[in-house]
């Protein structure tokens, strides 16, 4: 009973606020508690429904809403009657829809802009009514665009208090929809790129795109590197999006190729073993492309959420300091001191903190770097020579540059740059 | 109180806005509709229309520009359901000025198109504007609305002799229904009378081609001389998918 009237302190307390009127309805339509407003006779919405107005379009148009909000995920703003707008959400139990609240009626805009031909289907019915039902429009909130979401926010938090337990089957399909949004974005985006989608220019992409999600995973950058997974996943679905096996197959060599980056990054390698296995077994069980990708994103915030674990948090932030100014000046001659001086370390605690997280010494790690931004110059422009790369990633000279190449991908870079090419 | 010159002045990005003429009215009835002024857009169309300027240029580089950077702003989540609603009702407005031309011209059809979002699919901007455009262009409309499964898609062809048959997808999830779709118009031997164009953020054209449509809309604004390509009718250059 206390709970109930938690429940009704809340809903008085949304009214206030949005000066909205509120309706709950069980899933039959039928209203189990209202504003005090739906009680006066004169009221615009039952003036409306008295009137010459056929059936009861409120509750179609609220179904409707409902459906869509289940949809998406979200609550939804949309249009209940001529220009008078609703805000709807559904309730759940146990995840299954058993009412809704509906936020209305209420307007975006003064009645008197309302545009003559708008009011004449209004005003069709009997001229005595036309007054009232002019008095009655003036009575209707009027909620402008932002305040609107903003009442569509609250709407929905009331909606979780009511729902047993909640309304996380909502917020996940919520999860869901913005990620198939922003991977259709990504794949709009690629179209404005590349008019063709051959095989070629694709997968040259993902290579890139790889290289750059191993850089920010790296450098902690976890924002970034979920921005680069979204691209790397339109890639793949634009490859294979009729074929869910092969689909299946590329996910899965994506995660491989993370889970490295993260151990690479200092997390646990026998963790990450564990969770290479857990993937393999939960992939096999998954039936859709919704949930395919929606899994990905969870394993690889999963997987980054180990690194970050592991590395100790203030020494992270000076580590992510380091890496970052090792990032964009690897083209200079670097030093330990160099480094150092510039996140305000001593050499040996740099190096100390260097070796203990990323497990390898400094030198290697810059070596490592600057391998890696030499390779994609090997690629990217065919009229560079082996020299110039060189120089251009920060080796004093040619030869010294081939003898750490070689060390690292165990070829020269004259042959990787033959060999990658011809595969291309 | 700002007057309506200033408030235009402050909505830039409809790109190169030209300084003067019958262009630089065009694109302020763009800008309109992304200041959701419903009265300015259909000020604008009066005159345009007073002006003898084309119904289908009105639509194409005013109104229909102006819808597209409102779903843009969407997308960037910069604008809410809100503005997209009242963008749409300014549109209305202007389309309601267009509509007497139309039906003037309408006297001869070009064909039947069914239009519709595909099956769990309840996006409907883009597919909204295609259907303004082609009915703009002298086409007859059905509109099926959105979450249009393949038997309903089907049904309508078959029922109204429709030529031409246009599917949108927004969502990844969602693009085999359109496969679906024309597997069904191949099963009911449909396929010889009808022709398929498809379109949507995340369709691209090898999409297209391997689910044998027969024609992938790039945007919303190339629908009508896709269309009538695909039906031989004379018109505009389109992109038609090489066989």
């Amino acid at each position: 009973m206390e709970e109930d009237s938690k429940i009704i302190s809340q809903i008085n307390s949304f009214v206030r606020t949005t000066n909205i009127p509120l309706r709950l309805l069980d899933s039959k339509g039928e209203v189990l508690w209202k504003s005090n407003c739906f009680k006066k006779k004169s009221y615009f919405c039952n003036t409306i429904q008295s009137g010459h107005f056929q059936g009861r379009p409120c509750l179609k148009s609220h179904r409707e809403a409902v459906q869509e909000s289940l949809r998406w995920g979200e609550p939804i703003i949309s249009k209940c009657c001529y220009f008078i707008m609703q805000i709807v959400s559904p309730v759940l139990e146990k995840g299954r829809l058993v009412g809704h609240l509906v936020a209305s009626p209420f307007l975006l805009i003064d009645p008197s802009e309302l545009q003559p031909e708008e009011l004449v289907p209004l005003l069709r019915v009997k001229s005595d009514r036309t007054q009232n039902l002019k008095k009655a429009l003036s009575s209707i909130p009027i909620v402008k665009d932002e305040e609107a979401r903003r009442a569509a926010q609250r709407l929905f938090q009331l909606a979780d208090r009511l729902s047993d337990p909640d309304l996380s089957a909502l917020i996940k399909v919520q999860e869901a929809q913005i990620l198939q949004g922003k991977i259709a974005d990504q794949i709009r985006d690629l179209k404005d790129l590349d008019r063709e989608f051959t095989r070629d220019s694709l997968s040259k992409l993902f290579y890139d795109q790889e290289k750059e999600i191993v850089t920010k995973i790296r450098l902690g950058d976890q924002a970034g590197a979920k921005e680069i997974l979204c691209q790397l996943l339109a890639i793949i679905l634009v490859q294979y999006l009729e074929n869910f096996e092969l689909l299946k197959i590329s996910i899965l060599e994506l995660l491989i190729i993370l889970s490295r980056a993260a151990v690479e990054a200092g997390a646990k390698i026998e963790e990450m073993l564990g969770m290479r296995y857990g993937f393999v077994t939960e992939l096999a069980s998954i039936r859709n492309q919704e949930t395919l990708c929606l899994w990905v994103v969870k394993v690889f915030e999963k997987l980054t959420d180990q690194i970050y674990q592991t590395r100790n948090a203030r020494n992270y932030q000076r580590l992510k300091r380091a890496l970052d100014f090792i990032e964009t000046h690897y083209g200079e001659p670097l030093t330990v001191d160099r480094v150092a001086k510039e996140v305000y370390l001593s050499s040996s605690r740099l190096s100390h903190i260097i070796k203990s997280e990323l497990g390898v010494t400094l030198g290697d790690y810059i070596s490592k770097v600057r391998i890696e931004k030499a390779e994609a110059l090997l690629l990217k422009d065919r009229e560079l020579s082996i020299s110039q790369i060189a120089l251009e990633v920060g080796f004093p000279d040619q030869s010294y540059f081939t003898k750490v190449f070689k060390k690292i991908e165990k070829c020269t870079p004259k042959i990787f740059r033959q060999n990658e090419l011809r595969s291309a | 109180m700002i007057n309506r010159k200033e408030k235009l002045n402050m909505v830039k990005g409809l790109s190169g806005t030209p300084e003067t003429g019958v262009d630089m009215t065009l694109s302020q009835l763009g800008q309109a509709v992304v200041l959701r002024d419903c009265k300015l857009v259909k000020e604008i169309t009066e005159n345009l229309v007073k002006e003898e300027v084309n119904h289908f240029q009105i639509l194409n580089r005013g109104l229909i520009p102006g819808m597209l950077e409102v779903s843009e702003r969407f997308r960037r989540g910069e604008f809410f359901i809100p503005e997209l609603l009242m963008s749409s009702r300014a549109l209305k407005f202007g389309l309601n000025v267009l509509r007497p031309l139309m039906r003037e011209k309408k006297k001869d059809v070009l064909g039947k198109v069914v239009v519709g979002t595909v099956k769990f699919d309840l996006h409907d901007i883009g597919k909204n504007l295609v259907i303004i455009l082609l009915e703009g262009d002298g086409f007859e409309i059905i509109d099926l609305g959105v979450d249009v499964s393949p038997e309903k898609f089907v049904k309508a062809v078959e029922k109204n002799d429709a030529k031409l048959l246009a599917m949108s997808s927004l969502l990844t999830s969602t693009m085999s229904w359109m496969k679906f779709t024309i597997e069904l118009l191949h099963a009911t031997g449909l396929t010889r009378k009808v022709k398929t164009m498809v379109g949507g953020a995340p369709v691209t054209p090898i999409f297209a081609k391997n689910i044998g449509a027969d024609g992938y809309c790039r945007e919303a604004t190339s629908a009508p001389s896709l269309a009538r390509e695909l039906l031989g009718i004379e018109g505009d250059e389109a992109t038609v998918i090489p066989k």
